[in-house]
């Protein structure tokens, strides 16, 4: 009988990227996975068979493209609210903050890109930090408001901002490009993306198998005893606020390179309650869990958009619901599905993928 | 100074308003723990409940309103027993999200049965203004303190001196001893998102007076997160000072800076509020054991 081996045994595969031989494979998966996405959905040609739009379910790259803006900033929301417990409702501010500065540096300055990425991330930082300081005396629902507030004062001065320095329309942004290498087409905004959210998975894997990612996660399960063994606990919050806004504001920064366009009405509580929630079903504290959450929660309306689109308007009862409001039939349909999700799985959609995992690496044993 | 005192008791008028909404969420956030997202939305159901009812059934404005509010108890009843009541116990943000599920379920909801153009009440209340020293006094304004006022003293009485009432306090202050005197926990739980529903709803009818009825009414539930706070999250006359507070902030504000002001001003205060006061105006300081 084959030994399986749960644990790890030592400290260095602990800390190392592949953890296990079976880490490769969903590697592999990944990479082809990846690789196929831009073929289906962009060219919609695979191996000679032409995809249908209902085969695909009406998707193209834009939507993926989007989905993945929200995959990066769903990740940074998580490292405050999943990692360090600090509950922060000032995430579409951050992305203000980027795309204000991506729109001071590259559309006015003229920055190259890679510039502007970096000062939209230094700018978030420290904005970061000056938000992060409520939560040095406030916990839970109370910080949750103050960041709230946070929320509709940054917007505020994001509205005197594009109005002192743009028109009322919004901020225009300029073509993104590195050298000479123009980033104009779906697919080429496809494998930016997809870099920028390898490097941040990257970035926060090794983050959080470090000494300070370890202090985040004492900070948020017992602050006392995190600083009874010698953490600098404000320290450490106000550090989490850095990580996640640095982040957030870069992906503002691409957010506003990819519309190309603009203005406050983009950054409203709505799109804050919306990285919350995909935060939230995915699986608070989870990495991967708020990738499933982003995608589902970018994904899933375009599917249930798609699936109303062809309802003949006559059908009995629904029917005219279905063509005359499909958006407020959506909406109510993501609202029932988080519930329900909440409902059975209250630790997220990753609780599924761990249940897979565990009964993998327990095989042939039963799970 | 007049201009002042104009700015004051119209504030005043739409804080009472913010009082009762703040007032519900409150309730509901005493008793169950769950910050309700959804209160702004319960405001905007109670609007169009009476519009319906005016519309549909052709009900003059104080028959409506009875309505609205039975039907509102009705609501709250239905969302405890098949949101909330499986859901207590769960943590914090868990709740939060239910509610903003909820919100997302309302705001569909109301657009598809009374589709997504503005309403006006058909049969409003009585119009006109006097003067008192200088100062405009609409009626409109005078009835909804008065009603708001009405409503909240009642509100006050069942607290204080009805049965029920003790018993819903008591649960507030700690539900766990509570049900063991035998304190009903889960009826406590449904009268208080009844009584918040209902406050909601009623703060529904009267905002319809003075705006117009449409999805964007729901937004009265972001001041009533601040109201809630100035007064001290857990403390019910404190949601009634801070509404006011709020109210004639608001309209200081949008009157001497401007409109798109009015919003961020009450933010600032809220924000200042959390740093110096977390526990608000009435609220008793938290004690944390380790």
């Amino acid at each position: 009988m084959a030994q399986r081996s749960i644990m790890l045994t030592d400290y260095r595969r602990d800390g190392g990227l592949f953890q296990r031989r079976s880490s490769w494979v969903v590697v592999v998966v990944a990479v082809v996975g990846l690789l196929l996405v831009p073929a289906i959905f962009g060219d919609r040609y695979l191996f000679g068979h032409y995809f249908s739009n209902s085969e695909i379910l009406g998707f193209g790259l834009p939507q993926i493209n989007s989905a993945l803006i929200a995959v990066v900033g769903a990740i940074a929301l998580n490292v405050l609210v999943g990692f360090t417990g600090l509950v922060s409702l000032g995430h579409a501010a951050f992305l203000a903050v980027g795309a204000c500065t991506a729109a001071l540096a590259g559309t006015e300055w003229g920055w190259p890109l890679i510039p502007v990425l970096l000062l939209a991330g230094v700018v978030g930082i420290l904005v970061g930090v000056v938000v992060g300081l409520p939560s040095l005396r406030l916990r839970g629902l109370y910080l949750m408001l103050a960041t709230l507030a946070l929320h509709f004062i940054m917007l505020y001065i994001f509205l005197r901002f594009q109005l002192k320095f743009f028109t009322p329309a919004g901020l225009p942004f300029n073509t993104a490009s590195i050298g000479s290498f123009a980033v104009d087409t779906e697919k080429k905004w496809y494998w930016t993306l997809i870099v920028v959210l390898g490097l941040v998975l990257l970035g926060l894997r090794n983050l959080m198998k470090s000494r300070h990612g370890r202090s985040f996660i004492a900070a948020r399960d017992h602050d006392i005893a995190a600083s009874s063994l010698g953490m600098n606990v404000p320290r450490v919050r106000l550090a989490s606020f850095a990580v996640s806004s640095f982040i957030v504001s870069v992906i503002g920064a691409l957010y506003a390179y990819y519309l190309g366009h603009l203005s406050d009405t983009s950054f409203s509580l709505t799109l804050v309650i919306g990285y919350f929630a995909m935060v939230i079903i995915g699986g608070i504290g989870s990495t991967g869990g708020a990738v499933l959450g982003a995608l589902l929660w970018t994904l899933l309306p375009q599917v249930l958009t798609f699936a109303t689109t062809d309802v003949d308007p006559t059908t009995p009862v629904i029917g005219n619901m279905l063509t005359t409001y499909q958006g407020q039939t959506v909406s109510v349909v993501m609202g029932i599905l988080i519930i329900l999700i909440l409902r059975f799985r209250p630790e997220g959609l990753i609780s599924y993928w761990k249940a897979v995992v565990h009964a993998c690496r327990r095989w042939p044993y039963s799970p | 100074m007049a201009e002042f005192t104009q700015y004051v008791v119209s504030g005043l008028a739409v804080g009472s308003i913010y009082g009762l909404v703040a007032l519900g969420f409150v309730l509901i956030f005493k008793s169950t723990d769950i910050f309700n997202f959804a209160q702004g939305d319960l405001v905007m159901v109670g609007a169009y409940l009476g519009f319906g009812a005016m519309d549909r059934l052709g009900m003059p404005f104080w028959a409506a309103a009875i309505t609205a509010l039975l039907v509102a108890a009705l609501l709250g009843l239905g969302l405890q027993q098949v949101v909330f009541r499986p859901m207590l116990g769960n943590s914090l943000l868990t709740m939060v999200m239910i509610t903003i599920a909820l919100s997302l379920i309302i705001r569909g909801v109301v657009v598809i049965i009374f589709g997504p153009l503005d309403k006006t009440y058909p049969d409003q209340l009585p119009g006109g203004a006097m003067t008192v020293a200088g100062v405009t006094l609409s009626y409109v304004d005078l009835i909804i303190m008065g009603v708001a006022a009405v409503a909240i003293a009642c509100f006050t009485v069942f607290f204080q001196f009805s049965k029920t009432g003790l018993q819903m306090r008591a649960i507030g202050e700690n539900s766990e001893a509570a049900a063991v005197c035998g304190v009903n926990a889960n009826r406590m739980f449904s009268v208080a998102i009844m009584v918040g529903t209902v406050t909601a709803a009623a703060g529904g009818l009267l905002l319809a007076n003075l705006q117009i009825v449409s999805p964007q009414l729901s937004d009265i539930g972001l001041i009533a997160f601040p109201a809630a706070v100035l007064g001290g999250m857990h403390s019910i006359p404190g949601a009634v000072v801070g509404g006011l507070t709020i109210g004639v902030i608001g309209q200081l504000s949008a009157g001497y800076v401007d409109g798109t002001a009015a919003n961020v001003t009450i933010y600032l205060v809220l924000l200042l509020v959390l740093l110096i006061r977390p526990t608000g105006i009435f609220g008793a300081r938290e004690v944390v054991r380790v």
